[in-house]
């Protein structure tokens, strides 16, 4: 093993990055090896004094002119090419704020279809589909005042559950031809 | 697309608007148009149905089911006839349907009632009748059970005006 081999060994297993029987290798050598020893130590000490307390420095620290010391240190105009400046024929415009491509037909479109939805809306609030069965319409108003009821026939009857439900009012047919 | 929905917004509200009013006491309130009418029109679907017979409802009565099936010890619904008629203030309009004579005449009307006097001439020529107020868009149900003893006859009956 190399002293260069050797440095790089030291060096993964401080980083914990050593694979298979490195680790072993590492290990042993530093048992035999003053050198790796040294080298260790020196890992060690090297990270202790470069440790520092990240929670108190980040509070010690003033942030307040931070984004505007960034904003006066960028570039002004394109990061690229000055405005105008010709380099491998790229020519620099000035900047321009992005817009949607311009497109009059689709008004053309949409006109129709917001006509042709508003419409749809409105069928479908005033008109129940041909094929729905009976339902209580909320226009409908099937509340009822009997003011009289005559019949022929023996018995009548008036059912009603409820003023949502229309009133069915019986009758007997009369069993002869006699009023 | 937004300029459309503003626009439709826009009339939407003067339609509303233009049914606004004040009244005279300076309130502001939404006139109903001035009710003006003289007659209403009377729709009638005719169903006939067996005694203890099943669920079975005629497609073309399906959207009367709910009805029917509130029709007690009836079943088997099949269609008898329907027919519709215009009857003005005081006028009798007459119409025969499932067999039976049937006549509508409007007593009276208000914006929220109308008042029918409607008979029925079964097949014996006798006359069953009921004088109602019944509400905009309103049905009765008139049920004509045989002397048979066997089926019935059911007037569905809306008065729309």
């Amino acid at each position: 093993m190399t002293p260069e081999e050797r440095d790089q060994l030291i060096q993964r297993f401080y980083d914990g990055e050593t694979i298979g029987r490195e680790a072993e290798v590492a290990e042993r050598l530093l048992e035999e090896d003053p050198q790796a020893r040294q080298l260790l130590e020196g890992l060690r000490t090297l990270s202790d004094s470069i440790r520092i307390d990240i929670a108190e420095a980040v509070a010690d620290e003033d942030f307040s002119g931070f984004w505007g010391d960034v904003q006066q240190r960028l570039p002004k105009g394109p990061l690229t090419l000055e405005q105008g400046q010709d380099r491998e024929g790229v020519v620099a415009q000035p900047s321009r704020p992005l817009e949607a491509k311009r497109r009059p037909w689709l008004r053309w479109i949409f006109a129709p279809a917001a006509l042709a939805g508003a419409a749809a809306a409105v069928l479908l609030m005033t008109g129940p589909p041909a094929t729905a069965p009976e339902q209580p319409l909320a226009v409908a108003d099937h509340s009822i005042v009997i003011d009289a009821l005559e019949s022929a026939g023996g018995n009548v009857m008036v059912q009603q559950e409820h003023d949502d439900l229309p009133a069915i009012i019986w009758f007997t047919e009369s069993e002869s031809s006699e009023g | 697309m937004l300029r459309m929905l503003t626009v439709l917004t826009a009339l939407t509200f003067a339609t509303a608007g233009s049914l606004a009013g004040v009244t005279p006491d300076g309130e502001l309130t939404l006139v109903s148009s001035a009710y003006a009418a003289a007659d209403v029109a009377v729709t009638v679907t005719v169903a006939k149905g067996a005694i203890g017979g099943g669920d079975a409802i005629d497609k073309a009565l399906s959207k009367h089911a709910r009805t029917l099936t509130r029709v007690g010890g009836y079943g088997d619904w099949k269609p008898a006839g329907s027919g519709s008629m215009k009857v003005g203030i005081g006028a009798t309009e007459t119409s025969k349907l499932g067999g039976h004579k049937l006549s509508v005449k409007l007593e009276s009307i208000t914006a929220d009632k109308a008042k029918t006097t409607t008979v029925v001439i079964d097949s014996k020529g006798k006359a069953h009748k009921v004088t109602s107020s019944l509400g905009r868009g309103g049905t009765q149900v008139l049920v004509v059970e045989g002397a048979d003893g066997k089926s019935a006859l059911v007037y569905i009956v809306t008065v729309n005006y």
